[in-house]
């Protein structure tokens, strides 16, 4: 087994610190360029609104069939007329 | 009868004695399974790392070739790979994380995060904890390689941890990998006790803007934008995130949304079995079972916490500039982890106010800290990877044979010592095997490379056609060795060939 000694030194040595410092200021900078764009981008695509084709949905799910209410709706008009029943 | 005793020499239960290590390397994957099962923690990674880690320090005898690690470079040819080897040939190579990372790409919904730009920033704090275990693990005296693979635990990203250490660090592959989805696993544990103490009450009751719509043409542009922006940054983070961005692009743009599917169900189950199986059956005991394992463990817990942290804190500093603030919860979002530490901020927020929903915000953060943590690891890469050797300008006339042997045997031990600054063994002169080969800098030089490089066998010079009639077969010449050069002579390619 190979033993480890610790020690700055070895921080120093490696150039922890540099590295540490240019990889963190790297990462943020790559970050910060990405915050930037996306909050232009709505402004971009405003304007690049007459240039770029219209929004579509491919493959669109096909239109859901109508809502079968009938018995919600017998529902709630047999609930209002016990409502309206039972009042003075 | 003497062959029953034989082979009960071979059994487990024979050699386990000698190699209690294993013993405790299985107890650990049952603790692992238990964990999975009986607490839910991360149960998809816990359950085959814990399985895989009891498969992988099952004892064997040493002419068995069962283990990852009997992938035939130790010779006995084909039949000394072992069928584990090749499961962990995608861990050992890299291959596994880039195809997780597609699935996450075709799961994730960057739509918080565009409607909330400035959390993005959250995600890049909290790699601070990446960067200062690499501090950590220098002081402690592992190499720089070594450092940068074992700092990448802080990312909380179980992929990218395996992607660096894998070119930074193999020796340490097994533990970083066990530490990375361990303390993934264990992030309900770990960071609510730092966001508490780090944060008021008062704090914690931030309640945040719902966000905002987004449009699909910013959920088509984006992965394209992001992943030129980073990998024109840190090119080391190309693989990552190229199929990150890939399999987002395909999630979103609608036209492929059988690929985003079997991206995102079959293809990343398919892998992420494959991938914990090997990753636990790496842990082999006489690997695994050493002081630096343990140090790993406790930087990898340092490094998480420090993320944590360092996420919170940024998040309350950016509140001193902004009007509408942050819950500083979001901030511990950053580290990756996705999207267990949006859950864990979604959980604490709760506890304060039970109407205070943090979830979509955390996101944010969330996967801006995948970003993130692949970016560190991209740089890391990049700033630590060994430097390949310039190849040496040859000067003057090559060298004669006689010259070198004589050369050679004035310096034995340079010649066998197998360091880069002496010959290896098996050749004259020859340096460790570059696939570069010189380039000809002249016209014709040029217009032979844009004939050959696309039809030549890996590690050719160039190709030779056989013009015999009724075979077929290409013959091929092999790169010249470093420093003699290449002589053009005016023999047909028939009789180079033979």
């Amino acid at each position: 087994m190979r033993y480890l000694t610790s020690g700055l030194e070895n921080i120093v040595n490696g150039e922890g610190i540099g590295i540490a410092i240019t990889g963190l200021s790297i990462v943020f900078v790559a970050l910060a360029l990405i915050t930037l764009f996306i909050a232009a981008l709505p402004q971009m695509l405003t304007r690049l609104e007459n240039v770029l084709p219209p929004e579509i949905e491919h493959h669109a799910a096909p239109p859901a069939a109508p809502l079968d209410d009938e018995p919600l709706a017998v529902a709630v008009g047999f609930a209002l007329h016990m409502k309206a029943k039972d009042q003075p | 009868m003497e062959i029953l005793l034989n082979f009960l020499e071979t059994t487990g239960f024979y050699l386990i004695f000698g190699q209690p290590g294993n013993a405790i390397m299985i107890l650990i994957g049952m603790i692992f399974i238990a964990l999975a099962i009986i607490k839910d923690y991360e149960p998809l990674l816990l359950l085959p790392i814990g399985f895989g880690i009891i498969v992988g320090n099952i004892p064997f005898i040493a002419s068995m070739q069962l283990s990852v690690y009997d992938d035939g470079s130790q010779g006995g040819g084909p039949m000394s790979v072992s069928v584990l080897s090749m499961i962990y040939f995608g861990v050992k190579y890299g291959l596994f994380p880039p195809l997780i990372f597609l699935g996450i790409g075709a799961m994730t919904d960057f739509s918080t995060m565009l409607s909330n730009p400035k959390l993005v920033l959250l995600g890049a704090a909290a790699q601070i904890g990446v960067f200062l275990t690499l501090l950590g693990a220098l002081f402690l005296g592992f190499t720089p390689q070594q450092a940068g693979a074992i700092g990448i635990i802080g990312g909380a990203d179980g992929p990218t941890a395996i992607f660096l250490s894998a070119r930074l660090a193999p020796e340490f592959l097994g533990p970083i990998a066990i530490a990375a989805y361990s303390y993934m696993a264990l992030v309900p544990v770990i960071q609510p006790p730092i966001m508490k103490l780090l944060t008021t009450r008062e704090e914690r009751l931030i309640r945040m803007k719902a966000p905002r719509k987004v449009s699909k043409r910013e959920k088509i542009v984006f992965p394209i934008a992001a992943f030129l922006i980073c990998t024109m940054i840190a090119p080391g983070a190309l693989v990552l995130l190229g199929m990150l961005f890939f399999g987002n692009l395909m999630k979103e743009s609608g036209v492929t949304e059988r690929l985003a599917q079997t991206a995102r169900t079959s293809m990343i189950d398919v892998v992420t079995i494959l991938l914990g199986f090997a990753v636990g059956a790496s842990t082999k005991a006489q690997y695994f079972l050493r002081a630096e394992s343990l140090m790993i463990f406790g930087l990898g817990a340092a490094s998480f916490a420090v993320a944590t942290a360092g996420g919170v804190l940024f998040a309350k500093f950016m509140n001193l500039f902004l009007a509408e603030k942050i819950n500083p919860l979001v901030g511990a979002a950053g580290v990756s982890a996705v999207p267990d530490s949006a859950r864990v901020v979604q959980m604490v927020g709760q506890q304060e106010d039970p109407h205070n929903f943090l979830l979509m915000h955390a996101m944010a953060p969330n996967v801006a800290g995948v970003i993130g943590s692949a970016v560190a690891a991209g740089v890391l890469w990049s700033v630590l990877v060994v430097p390949a050797q310039p190849i040496p300008t040859p000067v003057g006339e090559p060298p004669q044979r006689e010259q070198i042997e004589e050369q050679e045997s004035s310096e034995p031990e340079a010649a066998h010592s197998g360091s880069p600054e002496g010959t290896t063994a098996f050749s004259l002169r020859r340096q460790p095997q570059d696939s570069r080969t010189r380039p000809d800098s002249s016209p014709e030089g040029a217009a032979q490379r844009i004939r050959t490089c696309f039809f030549r066998p890996f590690g050719a010079s160039e190709t030779v056609e056989s013009r015999i009639p009724g075979t077929y077969a290409s013959g091929y010449k092999l790169s010249p060795l470093r420093g003699w050069e290449r002589t053009t002579s005016e023999v047909s390619p028939l009789e180079v060939h033979l």
